[in-house]
C-alpha cells in the first residue's frame, strides 16, 4: 500500500491537515486564509494556524506544494504534479477502505 | 469614553499574544510564513486554543529547524557531533562506580530479604554493572583526554557545557552519597530493578522487566550493528566506535538521571530512597529510550561515513 516516495503517513500528527490541504488545492491555488474556510467547509475540521503551516512546510519541503508571488501578505499555493500523485493515491487507499469499510457494516 | 466592543478587545488580546509567540519562532521560519500567519490571525478571530496550537507549533518548528532553513538546527547538531565530549563521562563514572564496592557489602542485608531469584538477579546485575564499569574506564578513560583536548581547541561554547555537564553530574552524584551517606544503590542503573522485584507494588516490578530488557536488547542491537561492520571488513575502530557511542548515550541519560535524582532527593530527603531510586532511574531510563534514535543515527551515519571513505 504504501508508494515507493515518502506517504503522507511519514509526516506523522500532520498527515491528517496534509491532506486535508492537498484535497483544498486540488481545486486550484489558495492562500491561507481561504485554505482553512475551504477545509472547514468540505471536512468540518477546523485547522489551526500554527498546524496548516506546519503541514504547509512540510508539503513544501516534500515537493508537493509549491509558493506562489506574495499578495497583499498572502502567499497562494498550488498542488505539484507530484502532490497530485501522492493525493491520488492517498484518495485511492481511503475509498477502498471506506467501501470495504461499509459493506461490512451494512447487513449480509 | 466610547469604550471598544467586548470581542474587539478581546481579539486584540489574543493577537496581542499570537504576535509574541510568532516572535519566538525561528528567525528562518519567520521570515518565510511570520506575514503569512499574522495576515491570517488578524482576520481569523484567534482564541485560547490558537495560542495553544501556535506554541505546539513553535516548539515544532525548533526540532524540525530543517524544514525550512534546509540545516539542522545548530544547538542540536553541535550536540550530535560533541559525542566525544559527552564520552568524557565515563572516566568520572568510574569514580562513581569505585563507590560499587563500598556498597556490595551493604548489599547482604537487602539480599538476605529478598527472595531467592531475585538473589540470584541482584548477585548477576551487581557483577554485570561491574562488568559495565572497567568497560566504561577502557573507553572513557583515554575519550575524556581527547574530548578535554579537543574542548580547548575547538572554540564551541556548547562542547564546553555539555563537558562540564559530564564533569559535574558525577561529581554532585558523590557529593550527595558522602555527605548524607545515601546508598548507592538508588544511583545506580539496574541495581534498583530486583529491589523492586520485591516490592509488593506488582505493577514496578513488572514494568522493570520489559525496561531492563529493552536496554539490553539496545546494547545488543548496537554490538550487533558494530561487529557486523568489522566483520565486513572495515577496522575495529568501528567496533570501538560504536560501543563508546552506546557508552556515551547510556551515560549522558544516566548523567542527567542523576541530576533529577539529586534534585528529587532535596526536595524529599535522602530518607525516600526508595522514591529517589525510583525517580532517578524512572529519569535515566527514559532518556535511554530517547537516546535509542539518536544511536541509530550515529551509528547509521558511522557505517555510510566509513563505506564512503572506503568507496573512495
Amino acid at each position: 500500500m504504501r508508494s515507493s516516495r515518502t506517504s503522507l503517513a511519514d509526516l506523522g500528527r500532520f498527515s491528517n491537515p496534509s491532506l486535508l490541504i492537498l484535497s483544498s488545492l486540488a481545486s486550484g491555488p489558495k492562500h491561507g486564509y481561504v485554505m482553512i474556510t475551504d477545509i472547514e467547509q468540505f471536512s468540518g475540521t477546523h485547522l489551526e494556524v500554527g498546524t496548516l503551516y506546519g503541514a504547509v512546510a512540510r508539503l513544501e519541503k516534500q515537493g508537493w506544494i509549491e509558493p506562489l508571488p506574495m499578495v497583499e501578505r498572502r502567499r497562494p499555493y498550488r498542488l505539484t504534479e507530484t502532490g497530485k500523485a501522492v493525493l491520488h493515491e492517498q484518495l485511492i487507499i481511503m475509498s477502498r477502505v471506506v467501501s470495504s469499510g461499509f459493506q461490512r457494516l451494512s447487513p449480509a | 469614553m466610547q469604550q471598544l466592543p467586548k470581542n474587539t478587545h478581546g481579539r486584540s488580546f489574543w493577537i496581542v499574544w499570537a504576535r509574541r509567540l510568532l516572535h519566538l519562532y525561528p528567525a528562518c521560519w519567520q521570515a518565510r510564513y511570520a506575514d503569512e500567519m499574522l495576515a491570517i490571525l488578524e482576520e481569523h478571530s484567534p482564541t485560547f486554543w490558537t495560542l495553544v496550537d501556535l506554541f505546539l507549533s513553535l516548539c515544532d518548528a525548533y526540532l524540525h529547524y530543517d524544514l525550512v532553513s534546509g540545516k539542522s538546527f545548530t544547538l542540536v547538531k553541535q550536540f550530535y557531533n560533541s559525542v566525544t565530549t559527552i564520552l568524557s563521562v565515563g572516566l568520572l563514572f568510574s569514580l562513581l562506580s569505585s563507590a560499587l564496592g563500598r556498597d556490595l557489602i551493604n548489599m547482604a542485608q537487602y539480599e538476605t530479604a529478598l527472595p531467592p531469584f531475585f538473589q540470584l538477579v541482584v548477585l548477576a546485575l551487581n557483577n554485570l554493572a561491574s562488568v559495565f564499569a572497567i568497560l566504561l574506564v577502557l573507553f572513557g578513560g583515554s575519550i575524556l583526554l581527547f574530548a578535554g583536548r579537543q574542548v580547548l581547541k575547538t572554540d564551541r561554547t556548547l562542547s564546553f557545557f555539555l563537558y562540564l555537564f559530564a564533569v559535574l553530574c558525577p561529581t554532585i552524584a558523590c557529593i550527595a552519597i558522602l555527605t548524607t551517606n545515601a546508598s548507592l544503590l538508588y544511583f545506580i542503573p539496574f541495581s534498583l530493578f530486583p529491589f523492586l522485584g520485591a516490592c509488593p507494588l506488582i505493577f514496578f516490578s513488572l514494568l522493570s522487566v520489559p525496561i531492563f530488557c529493552s536496554i539490553v536488547g539496545t546494547g545488543l542491537w548496537a554490538t550487533k550493528v558494530a561487529l557486523r561492520q568489522t566483520v565486513a571488513g572495515i577496522r575495529l575502530t568501528n567496533f570501538l566506535l560504536a560501543g563508546a557511542r552506546l557508552c556515551s548515550t547510556l551515560l549522558f541519560a544516566y548523567c542527567i538521571g542523576l541530576l533529577f535524582l539529586v534534585a528529587y532527593s532535596l526536595f524529599f530527603g535522602f530518607d525516600t530512597y526508595f522514591e529517589s531510586g525510583l525517580g532517578g532511574n524512572l529519569g535515566w531510563l527514559l532518556l535511554v529510550i530517547i537516546n535509542m534514535h539518536q544511536l541509530n543515527r550515529q551509528l547509521s551515519m558511522s557505517s555510510s561515513s566509513k563505506q564512503a571513505v572506503k568507496r573512495g
